[in-house]
This record gives C-alpha cells, sequence and structure tokens, in this order.
C-alpha cells in the first residue's frame, strides 16, 4: 500500500475520530480494520494483524490504536542497528558495543528484536537502570539531605529486581516516616522536600498523579481551568499536618505529624472562603474517625517526642493510593512510563494532565493505563509490551514526502468541525452545572460556618483542658521516672545493707563492719526517705491527673452535642463537594475533547493547508521564470517604444522649428512686396502726373529731369517689386512644405506616443505578473516550510515519526564509558583483582556457571566503582534540582569538560582493550573505521565517511595515535551520539 | 607545543569584521574609547552590573542616614553632588557622584531571613520557580552571537541556586570563581590548536549531516552552539589570565573586590550582558560601625572607579546599575554593637541604563523604624529593573508552551527612577 493510501485509511478512520467519554472507554478493544503494513526490509518484532482481539498481545493493541488515530506522514521502521541502539539505551541505560552490534546484525532470526528486549530486561542492568530512572523521575535530583541517593536507588532497584509493584513502592513512599524500623529509604519522598506541605502538595500532585496544582494555592488556576484551588487544598489536607521531626541533628530525621489542623483557604482573587477535608484529585471526600479532643494521639508529641496520631492522614493517603483505582494515579504511571521509552508523554509536558491539554492519543492512554494496573503494576511487563511496538520502532527520519494529498483530510474536517461545535455547546452545559454545583457547596459551606465556630469556641476549652491534663500526666511521668530512676539504687543500697547487718550481727565485735553498715544503713534511710517522698509527690500527682482528666471528660462531653451539630453540617459539604467534582469531572470530559477536536482540525487544516500550497508552488514555481522572461522582453519593447518616441519628437520639433522660420521669412518678404508695389504704385502715378506735366511743359528741362528719375525709378521699383513677389511665392512655398512636414512628424508623433503607451501598458502588467508571483512564492515558501514544521511537531507528538531526544546525564555517562572501552577496561581490572583475591580453582573454572557468576560480580564491581563517574558527568548534565528533568540544554561548561576536560582525554588515551587501543591495532583503515562508528554511534559508516576517516588518516601519517583520538573525540561529542534517537 | 593563539577553532570573521568596524567608527566619535569599548556602546546591547553587598548592608550606613536620632549611630550624613540629597559619611566618593544614581527608601520585604529576602530581591517574587534577574537579562538582551555567556557571578561562596528557573540553560548563571578562569578554558595538552580546529571539523560535519537528517533543528542548534561558545570563551582566556594594569590595581584597589571590579569590567567591555559581583561581610550583627567602615571603605571607591570608568567610556547609558543587599539591618543596635537582620525598611541604588538620576523615592519614618511613605517591595524593583532595560515587565516570558508573566502581574514599576 502506498504511503498516500495508508494516509487515507487513516484519516477516513480518524474522520470518525471517537468522542472519548467515560462509557466509550473500552472501546479500544473493538476489533478496527488496520490499515497497517509492515515494511519488507526491516522486520519489526511483531506485526498487527488485521484483527486484533482484546486478548491479543498488548504490544499488538498499542498498534491498533496507533494506527485508529493516525494522521499526517509517518516514518519507516528504523533499521536493526538504530532499533538496538534505542532499545539498549532506554532498557539498561547505555549505548551497546560494537560486539554487540555485530552479533544483533549477524543474527538472522526472524525474532531478534523480541529476542534482545528479552534479554535486556533479564539483565542484573535493567533494575539498575531503572532505580536510577524512577529515582530522577520522582525526586529530580533531590536527595542526600536525610536520606542518601544511593539508599533510596538500592531500595528501588531491589524492588524492580523482585518485580515488585509501582503501587506498592509508591505506598511506601507515601506510608514512610523515617522511623528506623520502617524503610528509611522510602522516607526520601517527604524527608527530601523537608516535609514542607506546599511543597509536598505539589510534588504528589506532579508525580503521582500528574497535575501541577502550584498555581492553585492561593486561587484557582489562573490559566488551567480544571486545577482548582480546591482540589489543592484536598491534596494539602494529607499533608499540612506533618512536618520533620530532628530534635538531635545528630540522629536521623523522621517525621511527625499532628492529629488537628483543618484546611481553610481563601482565593485571593474572588475571596471566596472554603474549607476541605482530605481528598485525592477526582477522588471524594470521606468521613474520618473522631477522637475526643485531647484523645487523638497514640503518641503525644512534645519537643523531643514523635507525634503518632491515632488516625494519620499519611496513613491515610497510603491506603487510599495502595487501594488502587484512581484514574488520574494510573494515567499518571502509565503516560510517563511511555514517556520513558518513547522520549515524550502522550500527554506532554508528563506533570500537565487537564482538559485543555488532552493526550494526543486517550483511548491509546486508557488501555495503557488499564493494563497497567490490571496486571498488578509491573513495569518489566509493561516496558517490554512498549517496546515490542512498531510505533516504538519507528525511524526518526521524516518521510521525505510531508504532504501526503490533504483530500482525505478535507473530507473529514466538516465532520469534526460539526462535532467541535457539539462539544463546546456541551462544555457550556456542563459549565453551568458545575457552577449550580459550586453554588451549592458554597451554601454548606456557609451553613456550616457558625456550626464549626460554635464547635470551636465549646472544643477549645476541651483542648485547653486537655493541656491541663497532658501536663499533669507529664508532671506524673516524670516522678515516676524519677522513681523508677531511684529505685534499683535502693534496693543494692538496700540489700548491702541487709548483708552487712547480718554479718555485723554475726561478728558483733567487728566495729568497722559495724561502723560500714551505720553507714549503710544512714545511705539507705536518705534513700527511702527520698523515695517516701517522691511516693508521696506521686500519690500527690496522681491527684491532678485524675481531676484534669475529670475535667477534660466533662468539657469533652460538652463539646458532644456541637460535635454532633457539625457532623451532619459537614457531611453535607462532602456530598455537595461529591457533587461538584462530579460535575467538573463533566466539564472536563467535554472540554476534553472539545480540545481534542480542536487539536486535530488545527492538525488537518494545516496538512490540507500545506498540500494546498504545495500543489499552487507547481503551478507558482515554473510560472515565475515565464513571467520574469515576458516581463524582460516586455520591458526591451517599451524602450524601443521610448526610443522611436524620442525620435519622432525631435523630428516634430525640428519640422515645428523650421516652419516657424520659414512663416518669418515669409511674413517677413510679404511685408516687403506690399511695401514695395505700393511705392513702385505711387512713382508710377507720380511719373504719369509728371509725363502730363512734361507733355504741356516740354521745354521745362527740371521737369524733364525729374520724370528721367521717376521712369527709372519706376523701372527699377517694378523689377524689385518683381523679385520681392517671386521670393514670396518662393517661401511661400517653402512654408507650405515645412506645413506639410510639421503635420508629418505630429502624426509619426502620435503614433509612438500611441506605442509608447501600449508598451508602458505591457510591461507593468507584466511587472505586476512577475511581482505578485514573486510574493506569493515566497508567502508559499514561507507557509510551506512553518506548516512542514508545525506538522514534524505534531507527527512527533502524535509518534508517526520516533521523538528525538537528548540522552539523559545517566545514559550520557554510561555511554561514554561504554564506548570509549572505560566500562570493559574496569570490568577487566575488577576480574583480575578478583581472580587474585579467590581464585577460581580449576574445578571451579570447567564450571560454566561459576565463570558467569565471577563475570557477574566483576561487572557489579566495576559498575559500582564507575557509579561517581557517572555521578560526575550528571552534575554538569542534569537539570536543576526540583525541575523536570526531561528538558534538553546544553551549556559552555558542558563543551569545555568533552573539549579540554581530563576525564575524556583520558579515556581517549590507548590502554588496555579500550577503544581507542583498539582501532590503533587495526591497519585498515576500512575497518578501523567500521569499528569506530559501531562502536560510538552504533552504526556502520556510509561510503562516504570511510573515505574520509581514510583521508584523515592519511593526513595524519605522521602522528597515526593522535589521528585516531581526534577521530574518536569528533565522534563522541558530536550531537548523533548526543541525542536518542 | 605551538603557541595558543586563542582564536584557533572557529571562524571568527564576522565577530573580527565587527570588531573592526567598531574600530574605526570609534576613532571619529572621539578616539579616547578602547575597540572593546566602543564596540560595546554601539552594539545596542544593553546590561547589568549589580553589585550584591551580601549579608545585608545597613541602610542607616549608606542610603538612608538618620544622624542623632535614636538609632541613627555614630555616622554622619553628607550632602552629594545633588542638591538635597544627603548619604552617609562612609560613601564619599559616592557621594561625588550621586548625579548619576537614585536611590529608593522605602523596600518593605517582610521579611528578616537572608535566603528568601535574596530570592525575593532576585526573582522579583516571594515564592516559586522563577529566574532571577541575570537569567532574565541574558534571555532577552543578548546579542545574537554573544562573546560571553550572559550571565556572570563573581563571587568565592557556592551558593548553588537555580537561577534559570524554567528559562533555557544557556541563561542560568555561570559562576566564576573570584577571578579565577573556569575550568577546562585550554586544551589538554596532548591537543594541539591545529589539530583541534581539525576535529572539531569532523565533529560538525558529523552533527551537520545528522540535523539535515532529523529535521529538528533547534537541539541541534543549542548543542552547537554551546561548543562555539565554549571556543569564544577559551578566546577569551586572556580576559581571565592577563594581569590588570597597575594602574587599574591603583585605582580599584588590590583587594578582591578590587579585582573582582576590574574582572567585572572587562566582561562587561567584552560582551556579557549581566555580571553580579558579590561584595561579601555586611552581616554585622556585631560591631556593625568599625565593619561598615570597613567594607564601604572598600566598597565606595572600588565601586565609583568601576562605574566613573562605565561612564568615561559612555558604557554606562546602556548598563543598569544596581547595588543592593537582601535585606537591611535593625535600627535597634544590640549589646554587641551590632545590627540585626531588618526586612522592613530597606533602601537600594542603581543608576545607568532608564534610569532617572538623582531621584530619592520613598522615605522611612524619623527614626527609621518603619516606611513612611511609597512603599514597595522586591517586586516592584524587578519590573523597574526590566522597564528601565526597555522590557516589558507585565508581558508573558517567551517560552513555548507556557505562559508566565516576566514580572509580578499584581506590582508596578517605581515610574519616578525611570528615565
Amino acid at each position: 500500500m502506498s504511503r498516500f493510501a495508508r494516509l487515507s485509511a487513516a484519516c477516513a478512520v480518524a474522520s470518525a475520530a471517537a468522542v472519548f467519554t467515560p462509557a466509550t472507554r473500552s472501546a479500544f478493544a473493538d476489533p478496527v480494520p488496520a490499515a497497517a503494513e509492515t515494511p519488507a526490509a526491516n522486520a519489526p518484532a511483531t506485526a498487527p494483524t488485521a484483527n486484533t482481539p482484546a486478548t491479543a498481545p498488548l504490544h499488538e493493541r498499542i498498534d491498533q490504536l496507533v494506527e485508529k488515530f493516525a494522521v499526517g506522514p509517518r516514518s519507516e521502521i528504523a533499521d536493526d542497528l538504530t532499533f538496538l541502539r534505542r532499545v539498549s539505551l532506554d532498557l539498561i541505560g547505555r549505548v551497546p558495543s560494537s560486539a554487540e552490534a555485530r552479533a544483533f546484525l549477524a543474527d538472522n532470526s526472524p525474532n531478534k528484536r523480541q529476542a534482545v528486549v528479552d534479554r535486556l530486561l533479564a539483565t542484573p542492568d535493567f533494575p539498575r537502570n531503572l532505580a536510577g530512572v524512577f529515582d530522577v523521575m520522582l525526586m529530580e535530583r533531590r536527595g542526600n539531605k536525610h536520606v542518601k541517593t544511593d539508599e533510596l536507588r538500592a531500595w528501588l532497584q531491589k524492588s524492580f529486581e523482585s518485580d515488585r509493584s509501582y503501587l506498592d513502592i509508591v505506598t511506601s513512599l507515601l506510608a514512610a516516616d523515617g522511623s528506623p524500623d520502617d524503610n528509611r529509604a522510602a522516607a526520601a519522598f517527604y524527608l527530601e522536600r523537608d516535609v514542607e506541605p506546599n511543597l509536598l502538595t505539589r510534588e504528589v500532585g506532579r508525580m503521582f498523579f500528574g497535575v501541577d496544582l502550584q498555581c492553585a494555592q492561593c486561587h484557582n488556576h489562573p490559566l488551567i481551568d480544571d486545577y482548582l484551588q480546591t482540589d489543592y487544598y484536598g491534596l494539602f489536607a494529607f499533608v499540612n499536618r506533618m512536618s520533620v521531626f530532628q530534635p538531635d541533628t545528630k540522629k536521623p530525621a523522621l517525621i511527625t505529624e499532628a492529629a488537628t489542623g483543618d484546611t481553610n483557604f481563601k482565593s485571593v482573587f474572588t475571596e471566596r472562603e472554603a474549607v476541605t477535608g482530605p481528598r485525592l484529585p477526582g477522588g471524594a471526600e470521606f468521613t474520618e474517625p473522631v477522637f475526643a479532643t485531647g484523645d487523638e494521639y497514640a503518641t503525644r508529641p512534645d519537643k523531643d517526642v514523635r507525634g503518632i496520631p491515632k488516625y494519620s492522614r499519611r496513613q491515610k493517603l497510603a491506603e487510599l493510593v495502595g487501594a488502587g483505582g484512581n484514574d488520574y494515579f494510573d494515567r499518571n504511571i502509565a503516560n510517563r512510563l511511555w514517556a520513558v521509552m518513547l522520549g515524550r508523554g502522550l500527554v506532554h509536558p508528563v506533570d500537565q494532565h487537564h482538559s485543555d491539554n488532552p493526550a494526543t492519543n486517550p483511548e491509546l492512554l486508557d488501555l495503557l493505563a488499564r493494563e497497567f494496573a490490571d496486571n498488578g503494576y509491573k513495569v518489566r511487563p509493561l516496558l517490554r509490551e512498549i517496546a515490542l511496538t512498531q510505533v516504538y520502532q519507528r525511524s526518526y527520519r521524516l518521510p521525505a514526502d510531508l504532504a501526503p494529498s490533504a483530500e482525505v483530510a478535507k473530507t473529514a474536517l466538516p465532520d469534526l468541525k460539526v462535532k467541535l461545535v457539539a462539544e463546546e455547546q456541551a462544555t457550556d452545559v456542563a459549565i453551568e452545572k458545575s457552577d449550580a454545583a459550586l453554588a451549592k457547596l458554597d451554601e454548606a459551606l456557609a451553613a456550616a460556618k457558625p456550626v464549626r465556630e460554635a464547635f470551636n469556641k465549646v472544643n477549645a476549652a476541651a483542648v485547653e483542658a486537655a493541656k491541663k491534663r497532658d501536663a499533669a500526666v507529664k508532671t506524673l511521668t516524670d516522678k515516676q521516672n524519677a522513681l523508677n530512676a531511684k529505685l534499683p539504687t535502693v534496693t543494692t543500697v538496700e540489700a548491702a545493707l541487709l548483708q552487712a547487718s547480718a554479718a555485723a550481727k554475726l561478728i558483733s565485735d567487728d566495729t568497722e563492719l559495724a561502723a560500714a553498715a551505720a553507714t549503710l544503713q544512714k545511705k539507705f534511710d536518705a534513700l527511702a526517705a527520698e523515695r517516701k517522698k517522691l511516693e508521696d509527690e506521686i500519690t500527690a500527682a496522681k491527684k491532678p491527673v485524675d481531676d484534669t482528666q475529670a475535667a477534660l471528660v466533662v468539657a469533652q462531653e460538652a463539646t458532644k452535642p456541637e460535635r454532633e451539630k457539625l457532623e451532619p453540617a459537614e457531611e453535607t459539604i462532602r456530598q455537595a463537594r461529591a457533587a461538584y467534582v462530579t460535575a467538573t469531572e463533566e466539564v472536563h470530559t467535554h472540554r476534553r475533547n472539545k480540545t481534542y477536536m480542536r487539536r486535530r482540525i488545527e492538525f488537518l487544516q494545516t496538512l490540507v493547508a500545506l498540500a494546498e500550497a504545495e500543489q499552487r508552488l507547481k503551478t507558482v514555481r515554473p510560472a515565475l521564470p515565464v513571467a520574469v522572461a515576458e516581463a524582460t522582453k516586455a520591458q526591451e519593447t517599451l524602450a524601443i517604444a521610448q526610443k522611436a518616441m524620442a525620435e519622432a519628437e525631435a523630428a516634430f520639433n525640428q519640422a515645428s522649428q523650421t516652419l516657424q522660420n520659414t512663416t518669418a521669412q515669409l511674413t517677413q518678404a510679404q511685408t516687403s512686396a506690399t511695401q514695395m508695389a505700393s511705392a513702385t504704385q505711387l512713382v508710377k502715378v507720380s511719373r504719369e502726373n509728371a509725363q502730363a506735366a512734361a507733355a504741356k511743359l516740354s521745354s521745362d528741362q527740371e521737369l524733364a529731369a525729374a520724370l528721367k528719375t521717376l521712369t527709372a525709378r519706376e523701372a527699377t521699383f517694378a523689377s524689385t517689386s518683381q523679385q520681392l513677389t517671386e521670393s514670396v511665392a518662393a517661401l511661400t512655398k517653402q512654408r507650405d512644405a515645412a506645413q506639410t512636414a510639421v503635420e508629418t512628424a505630429t502624426g509619426q508623433r502620435q503614433t509612438a506616443t500611441q506605442n509608447l503607451q501600449t508598451a508602458d501598458a505591457a510591461a507593468k502588467t507584466a511587472i505586476v505578473k512577475r511581482d505578485s508571483l514573486q510574493q506569493e512564492l515566497t508567502k508559499l515558501e514561507v507557509s510551506t516550510s512553518e506548516n512542514s514544521e508545525a506538522i514534524i511537531q505534531q507527527a512527533s507528538s502524535h509518534f508517526n515519526i520516533a521523538v528525538l531526544e537528548a540522552l539523559t546525564a545517566e545514559q550520557l555517562g554510561w555511554s561514554l564509558l561504554e564506548a570509549t572501552g572505560q566500562l570493559h577496561r574496569q570490568v577487566a581490572a575488577e576480574r583480575a583483582k578478583l581472580d587474585k583475591e579467590k581464585p577460581l580453582s580449576e574445578a571451579e573454572q570447567k564450571d560454566p556457571a561459576k565463570v558467569a557468576q565471577r563475570e557477574q560480580d566483576a561487572y557489579t564491581a566495576a559498575v559500582t566503582a564507575l557509579d561517581k563517574t557517572v555521578a560526575g558527568v550528571a552534575n554538569l548534565y542534569a537539570a536543576q534540582t526540583g525541575q523536570p528533568q526531561d528538558a534538553f540544554f546544553a551549556t559552555v561548561d558542558q563543551a569545555l569538560y568533552l573539549a579540554n576536560g581530563s576525564t575524556l582525554t583520558s579515556w581517549l588515551n590507548p590502554s588496555g582493550d579500550n577503544l581507542t587501543a583498539r582501532l590503533q591495532k587495526l591497519e585498515d583503515a576500512r575497518a578501523l573505521a567500521d569499528e569506530l562508528y559501531l562502536s560510538i554511534l552504533t552504526r556502520q559508516p556510509t561510503a562516504e565517511e570511510t573515505a574520509s576517516v581514510q583521508q584523515y588518516l592519511q593526513q595524519r601519517a605522521d602522528d597515526r595515535p593522535a589521528a585516531v583520538r581526534e577521530l574518536a573525540w569528533a565522534l563522541l561529542t558530536s550531537v548523533e551520539f548526543r541525542f536518542h534517537h | 607545543m605551538p603557541r595558543n593563539t586563542g582564536c584557533n577553532v572557529f571562524d571568527h570573521a564576522v565577530s573580527r569584521r565587527g570588531f573592526l568596524g567598531a574600530a574605526s567608527a570609534a576613532a571619529t566619535v572621539g578616539g579616547l574609547l578602547t575597540p572593546v569599548q566602543a564596540e560595546a556602546v554601539q552594539s545596542g546591547h544593553k546590561r547589568v552590573l549589580q553589585l550584591y553587598l551580601q549579608g545585608g548592608v545597613s541602610q542607616f550606613e549608606s542610603w538612608d542616614p538618620k544622624p542623632g536620632t535614636k538609632y541613627g549611630g555614630p555616622f554622619r550624613a553628607i550632602s552629594t553632588s545633588v542638591p538635597g540629597i544627603q548619604i552617609c559619611e562612609l560613601l564619599p566618593h559616592t557621594a561625588q557622584r550621586m548625579h548619576r544614581f537614585s536611590i529608593v527608601r522605602s523596600i518593605n520585604l517582610k521579611t528578616n531571613d537572608h535566603g528568601q529576602g535574596r530570592l525575593f530581591m532576585e526573582k522579583g517574587r516571594r515564592a516559586g520557580e522563577f529566574p532571577y534577574i541575570g537569567a532574565v537579562a541574558a534571555k532577552y538582551l543578548s546579542p545574537q552571537r554573544p562573546t560571553l555567556p550572559g550571565y556572570l557571578h563573581i563571587t568565592t561562596r557556592g551558593l548553588n541556586d537555580n537561577t534559570n528557573a524554567f528559562l533555557e540553560a544557556p541563561y542560568a548563571q555561570m559562576k566564576l570563581e573570584g577571578v579565577q578562569a573556569p575550568a577546562n578554558l585550554a586544551h589538554p595538552d596532548k591537543v594541539a590548536d591545529d589539530a583541534a580546529r581539525r576535529r572539531e571539523e569532523i565533529r560538525s560535519r558529523l552533527s551537520e549531516r545528522f540535523a539535515g537528517r532529523s529535521g529538528q533543528k533547534s537541539f541541534v542548534e543549542s548543542f552547537e552552539s554551546s561548543f562555539e561558545m565554549a571556543d569564544r570563551l577559551m578566546s577569551q582566556k586572556s580576559l581571565f589570565e592577563s594581569e590588570p594594569s597597575a594602574k587599574d590595581v591603583e585605582r580599584y584597589g588590590s583587594h578582591p573586590f578590587g579585582l573582582r571590579c576590574i574582572l567585572a569590567r572587562k566582561l562587561l567591555e567584552n560582551g556579557a550582558t549581566c555580571v553580579k559581583v558579590t561584595h561579601h561581610g555586611y552581616d554585622t550583627h556585631a560591631e556593625n560601625f568599625n565593619f561598615h567602615l570597613e567594607q564601604l571603605g572598600e566598597y565606595d571607591k572600588t565601586a565609583c572607579m568601576l562605574l566613573d570608568d562605565l561612564h568615561d567610556s559612555g558604557m554606562l547609558d546602556s548598563t543598569l546599575v544596581m547595588i543592593y543587599s537582601e535585606f537591611g539591618r535593625t535600627p535597634k543596635i544590640n549589646q554587641r554593637y551590632g545590627r540585626d537582620h531588618w526586612g522592613s525598611s530597606v533602601s537600594v541604588a542603581a543608576g545607568g541604563c532608564g534610569i532617572k538620576p538623582g531621584v530619592v523615592v520613598g522615605a522611612t519614618n524619623p527614626d527609621g523604624t518603619a516606611v513612611a511613605d511609597r512603599e514597595v517591595d522586591a517586586g516592584h524593583l524587578f519590573h523597574t529593573w526590566f522597564q528601565a532595560l526597555g522590557i516589558d515587565s507585565t508581558a508573558d516570558h517567551a517560552i513555548p508552551g507556557k505562559t508566565i508573566p516576566i514580572g509580578d502581574p499584581t506590582k508596578a514599576p517605581i515610574e519616578e527612577i525611570l528615565a
């Protein structure tokens, strides 16, 4: 089946996403058609079958539920070596040796994964490692204040060696009071937190119920609707009567407990006041045994006396938890164990179980919780089942295609949205109901308040009377103790006296003896007087005891009617609170479903968005270069048009200029011609007149001369005029030509303008197209990258791919020791030591059991010897005390330690058969690369990596030992070694 | 063995370029600054200098003198460079520079416990897991590629506090044992510089390959950056190794506090974001006056030399300077001439980045037995420091998946001393 088809099938099931209500909790057992396939190459330990009945092994049912709700891209099953490294780290806390890796590779058995899981679970390393894991989980690096961490780890290790139930372990922790007859190690949980009630409330909540109620101490949690102040004080009531008891700092601290102490609280936000009895998260209050005031203690606390109440709330807490059946408790541990193996909880962070943070697969969490509880809370079998699942065996490497078709997601969305709306409405209705229940609870609290005050008033007299009685008892006890201390002396002196007197009687002349007897008599008399005095005082002291006791009884009697009134009032509160808790649980259920729907919708929408973006990218990516080319071409066209326009403009301007010039010339010529024509006319008229006069006056010489001049002028003028007229005609022609030229240029300019406008518009369009494509591409790429990251995140939180996590501090320490060969060197040293101290006889050397035992002893001794080294690494790599220990961080100190610290440097010096010594001996660079990568990274080098090792060794042929050290250092300090994958 | 060039493994091209750029720019500014100072000023990098007077300095003998009153003690009050502000005569150098400081005299911590007082002053909250001022400053003020860890504490007493709480590990306090260099700062003898570079190349190539395949880059980046930071710290080894100049020693004093303040200046100049210097020994249950005479005598001149240097290099404008203790001391003088723990009327002084100088906020009553005006506590101070540094202390921490306000939402900054 293709990945697409797998996804489709998964989404199809997801679209029917169940609404989780307590009623449908057992739905996991229903057989669901599985869309699973088993990749041929890397056979997982097991594969789910198509139909998995409820009786199928748990790992198959886990995979079934994983498949049922799977969505998004999923990785393949990891290869053999990755699996070996992972399972070794998780089960025994260190990477495998190169020999183990080779043996696993060489094993051709189809069940080899299951076999290695079983082998590792059977090693002594498993309980040892698990003890460390639980110590870190429960104590978060607290320790050594009152109880040694080693002591706690040893106790846990013993518990896990015998597969003691987790429920039993927790019951011991919660019941412990540190007394020597009790289990001292178990008291670490309380004592290392200084038995501080607020801290214990938070820590019991976080560690055992998965809820961090810290912010609900002074008011309901401001951000997490589920976490109520009333829940905080329900837990607080179990622990607030305890405190550290250590009157003598030289002696071990114990836990003392008071018999009284109510839990009143008031919200600093709403001023709402309330009081609560002890109550587990999700549980109900209960009726507590009542003792008359003054009679509450088995051992009354005093300065030097540890208080032991007749009814201990600490014991009650242990008892309630030990009875099992609390869903919060079961889900918390199931989730934490899942996180131990998978690197992340189904609910994450592991102390944030609430309806705004539902499990990524709630049915799976419920299955794990129920199975774990039903099978006696045994850790080893559960871890085994988890190790055998396919989901555990997935590769950390992402599938190449992150956005398979979103069509199925698309079709699933409308249905989910409808369901979301329904859950939103159901949540609102449930909130209304819970508000009403809260109002009823407040009424009950208010009604009980005066009754409690009346009781307290009467009870105060009883408390006072009890104090007086206790003082009287103390006086009497002190006297009795004094008498008891005196009595042996009196008896001894009396005996001596009797014998001395008897002797003196027998030997009556012995004065010295008589004197001695007399002295003894005197001494005895004095002592007898003292005894008498004490006896009298005791008699006297008895009366106040009787009197004060009588007074106390009277006072106690007086409290009875008030107590009788108080009890029903408290019962009303308990019932109202139970109703309120039920109502809030209903709210949680709907809100959890709502958040789950919302998250799923977001995931599907991200998938759809990614697929759509990738689809669109398919169009946009190739379209962009085309658009870029078109824009370039349009811009070129525009440039040509612009040039043509400029030329046309220039031509027009020139033509216009020519026209202007010729027009001016023409005008001037016309003026001159007109003038000349007028002048010619005038001269003609004048000549004609002169001619007529001369005809009449023919003799007039002067007149004749004038006529001559006029005639000459007329001729000249006529000629000039003629010339001018011709010139005008010529110029008119020129003007007309210029006119035409202008008209032509105008036309050409107009054409060029039009061309330019067209080219400009085309260029603009092309640029807009190009830019918008560019913008879209950038946007798509950003959103694709963001959505891909979101999908990786989601895929990882849904365990579709293996979670990448840093090695824990202990894993890192032991892995460094294993990979450098230091562990094996230490084992060899311890073996040699044992062989020297207690050599095996020849017969023993032939007994495989004896030899194996010797090997085991040497290994245990080596591990014990190296514990301190690992603790040193942990110092540098572990998170701060009291902080969650699962977050990865990298500090300068760590890097400096790896780069320059003497520890790693010395481990990299060839010695015995450690890593660098082994590598040194391998002359073939290929073999060296192989051993190097298998020892440190539990994988074979790629061809490229082998080549670069070869090349490096050649480069450093002058100092091969140094080259080997450098290579080993580089691999050990690489991010690949640092991470669990 | 080849000479340790100090700059051997990673390529420092980027920071070197920055260095040169700043150096040439500095010449145009005035030419008096060293290149590092100039870079420190021009980078826009804001910093914090914490002078922590451990044990609880007496407010009477420092910022809130009450001469001639019932509990005033033997010392006089002296005028300062700011008309109207008087401080104790034990701080003559500080008095001359009062125009660079402001004082808050009305702090009521409501605790007389060293631990609680210190945690309150550092976290701005009375209880709960919250990061210290220095860690918050390192998170939000550190440059992209810091040349030194963001939060350095020069001290000799090893209180192992969880200073970063839920903030990422690189912002935790890195403790420096007095003026000693941190551990493992030099390559082991066997590893020569070129070998270190070569092995680092293989290491980072492997890491790159892994990062590419895992798709989860943030882990890898954080891991790789720790090696880079380690390398940068190694290349800054001389900061710890070079002897301070005779002139500096003469000005600051040759006592441990003097040498630590010289180191503090070097660290601030070279890229640290928050440097805390602890001056031990103010828990004066006996001989309060003699001890304060001695202690503040050492503190006053040394601190002023450091402040002068920061001022002269122009760094003071971008460096918030806090002078504080876990609490103050009782008005009542006990039979051993001591003053005991007192959290009810405490003073602090501050100056530099974002602080309006020459201001006195709040007052105690005439005998100094209670706050009389403008009562504040360490929650208000916490907001004030971050507002001064330009960080919105009412916003939430940038922690994925969590919503935690930076400052206590029920408290507000002391606006009167904000510039």
